[in-house]
């Protein structure tokens, strides 16, 4: 592990890859800032430019660029109450009342601090915890990952339908139907490809990614008329104050940093939980052991309620990283982008990353490290001028954010036909998304696809058509008890509700 | 959206799995394929009958809900620059060979500025030529990378 470890650091503190994460950091708090535009979208808009990069430089961009985002989605949470992402909706609950008492600049600070503190123990976490995963994952086989990743899509499906977990499971066919389309890689024979020699290839996942997150985030913001910057966001940053944080407040997030750094770490662990279920259940478990008096601040501007949101959503971030790097399956939107990332450098995400790829798995988790060290010394005194992005007129922004995504496929393809398709599915992701049909299934679906049907393909053939590795291989036969309980919690919860009403 | 609208959304789909799953059964085989376990169309006919099923419990799902549980309108969306703007990036498909990077790029940033109410012209022309013109000589002259010109860049 530490030959590991130095190689690691070796690759990051190369002068090349440390402004990769310092750029990284700056761009994705610029991106992240910006309602609509979360770190999915700022990490598809990374692809293109990360091509001619080796795999260990581009991950760590993305690294970067992964953490900045979640870092400037808390910005715009506590300046203008306006979260980028979802997971740091719950930082604004105190954040946001910080900065109406005139503390901005402290509730700025204690994000950052209680950002680097949570990223960089769950960092200390993946690495005792990725290379034993990996290890163990390494006597998987094929049956075990046909359930796992069906684990993973009905996991993912179940965090993200925001209650409707048909939806979400419509959309993760969809995601799987689409990565269909093309030559099948066992018989080599033309799918869904319509006569179409621009198909053969199948749909390119950095097309599918940008469309459906960056293109499609775009124009829903134009769609609801989210053009005007505001003036709350230039007043904010008028008003930032000091930085400083007290001891007293330091001492009151210690443990909090501490608790809310384990408990994110597993729930980002968990395929499909990620950051945003992370900072809520932080927030609420530290509402519930807070004293009375304590409890009532919750809301109000409160140091614990901005600290154990923003400790679990980084730290969950980094957790997520875990199924990613050991069993090459991702656990989130966001490192489903990561994993399609990946493939297209040619390198092969799974417990074979950590033997053949030592300086790609060890690189990312050593750039986690500098990615935190770089948020609080690079990003926390730049915040103000960052913020005054957020004033920057969004009839120039958004034909800027769609420029960028067009050309960012057609400088890889120089096709034009895959313009048409990204409008064609952009448009279809916007109807989706105005039904309540989730994105971030849809793209795991479509990157886990491929490999599930040569999972599938394997373990028909080896198990002759018969679905008896169900109960014959005992990590199948987990996994499966897990996948119905996660499939059946919701239906109970929904049946039992319903009574309740009744 | 409207009760009807989530419902007939929900048909639709439901006639894209039946859809996919009719193809699915015309992807051909070679001989002796239909006998084994895995065929190409094992896995698209999987998809479209779990789509299919997924589907009518939605729609089943829908008619069961109270009204209340329908999510909420769409009223003031601005259909007509949502419109105009996949309009501009059609169209910047088309144009990007015959016209040239720069020229399409141009016209698709003034054009995408202009529908969402910028209406000064300096910014309309200004930025958008400065932009692509960097954005242009950055991909070729710092990074080697070929975008066609067009015919009158050079001529």
């Amino acid at each position: 592990m530490w030959d590991g470890i130095a190689t690691g650091i070796s690759t990051v503190l190369i002068p090349t890859n440390l402004l990769l994460v310092a750029c990284g950091c700056i761009a994705g708090t610029f991106i992240g800032m910006l309602p609509g535009l979360g770190p999915i979208s700022a990490i598809a808009l990374m692809i293109p430019i990360t091509y001619g990069f080796d795999p260990a430089s581009g991950m760590i961009l993305m690294a970067g660029v992964y953490y900045g985002a979640i870092f400037g989605g808390s910005t715009s949470s506590i300046l203008v109450n306006a979260p980028g992402v979802a997971g740091t909706v719950a930082t604004s609950f105190d954040g946001y009342p910080m900065a109406q008492q005139g503390k901005a600049g402290k509730a700025l600070a204690i994000a950052a601090v209680a950002s680097f503190a949570g990223g960089t123990i769950a960092a200390v976490m993946l690495m005792l915890a990725a290379p034993a995963l990996a290890r163990v994952s390494l006597s998987f086989q094929s049956p075990d990952y046909l359930m796992l990743m069906i684990l993973g899509l009905t996991a993912v499906s179940a965090f993200a339908s925001r209650g409707n977990i048909v939806q979400a499971l419509i959309a993760t066919i969809i995601g799987l139907m689409l990565s269909t389309v093309g030559t099948d890689p066992s018989a080599g024979i033309q799918r869904f490809t319509f006569g179409s020699l621009d198909l053969v290839d199948g749909i390119s996942f950095l097309l599918l990614a940008m469309a459906t997150f960056a293109l499609s985030e775009a124009l829903m913001s134009v769609l609801k008329g989210e053009l005007q910057p505001g003036s709350k966001a230039r007043t904010s940053n008028d008003q930032i104050g000091s930085l400083r944080i007290e001891k007293s407040e330091a001492r009151e997030m210690v443990p909090v940093v501490a608790r809310s750094s384990v408990l994110g770490f597993f729930v980002g662990v968990l395929p499909g939980a990620g950051a945003t279920v992370a900072s809520f259940l932080a927030y609420g478990m530290e509402r519930a052991l807070a004293p009375i008096q304590e409890k009532l601040r919750f809301g109000k501007g409160s140091v614990r309620g901005l600290t154990a949101p923003e400790t679990a959503n980084n730290a969950a971030c980094t957790g997520s990283f875990v199924p990613l790097l050991t069993l090459g399956i991702p656990g989130s939107g966001t490192t489903a982008v990561m994993l399609g990332a990946l493939i297209s450098y040619g390198v092969q995400p799974g417990p074979q990353l950590y033997q053949n790829n030592p300086e790609v798995f060890w690189s990312v988790i050593i750039s986690m490290y500098i990615g935190n060290v770089i948020l609080l010394i690079l990003n926390l005194p730049l915040i103000p001028y960052i913020a005054r992005l957020l004033a920057l007129p969004r009839q120039l922004l958004i034909p800027l954010i769609l420029f960028f995504s067009l050309i960012g496929v057609y400088l890889v393809s120089f096709n034009t036909f895959d313009i048409y398709m990204m409008t064609a599915f952009a448009i279809a992701a916007i109807f989706l998304r105005l039904f309540g049909y989730p994105m971030a299934p849809l793209i795991l679906g479509f990157i886990l696809g491929g490999m599930m049907e040569d999972n599938l393909q394997r373990t028909m053939t080896l198990y002759d058509g018969s679905l008896s590795f169900l109960w014959e291989r005992p990590v199948s036969l987990g996994i499966t008890v897990l996948l119905v309980l996660v499939v059946l919690t919701p239906v109970v919860r929904t049946i039992r509700d319903s009574r309740r009403q009744g | 959206m409207s009760a009807k609208g989530n419902i007939a959304a929900s048909l639709l789909l439901f006639v894209l799995f039946v859809a996919y799953g009719l193809g699915a059964m015309t992807i051909p085989m070679f001989p002796g394929q239909e006998l084994e376990p895995f065929k190409p169309r094992t896995m698209p006919v999987l998809l479209a009958l779990t789509g299919v099923a997924l589907c009518i419990i939605r729609i089943v799902q829908l008619l069961r809900a109270p009204q209340a549980e329908w999510q909420p309108g769409v009223d003031g969306f601005r259909w007509r620059q949502a419109g105009l703007l996949c309009v501009a990036m059609l169209t910047y498909g088309f144009a990007i060979n015959p016209l040239g990077f720069v020229l399409a790029t141009i016209f698709f940033l003034a054009a995408g500025f202009f529908v969402l109410g910028e209406r000064r012209v300096p910014m309309l022309l200004g930025l958008s030529t400065a932009f692509s013109l960097i954005f242009y000589l950055l991909m070729t002259r710092a990074l080697g990378l070929y975008l066609a010109p067009g015919p009158w860049w050079g001529a």
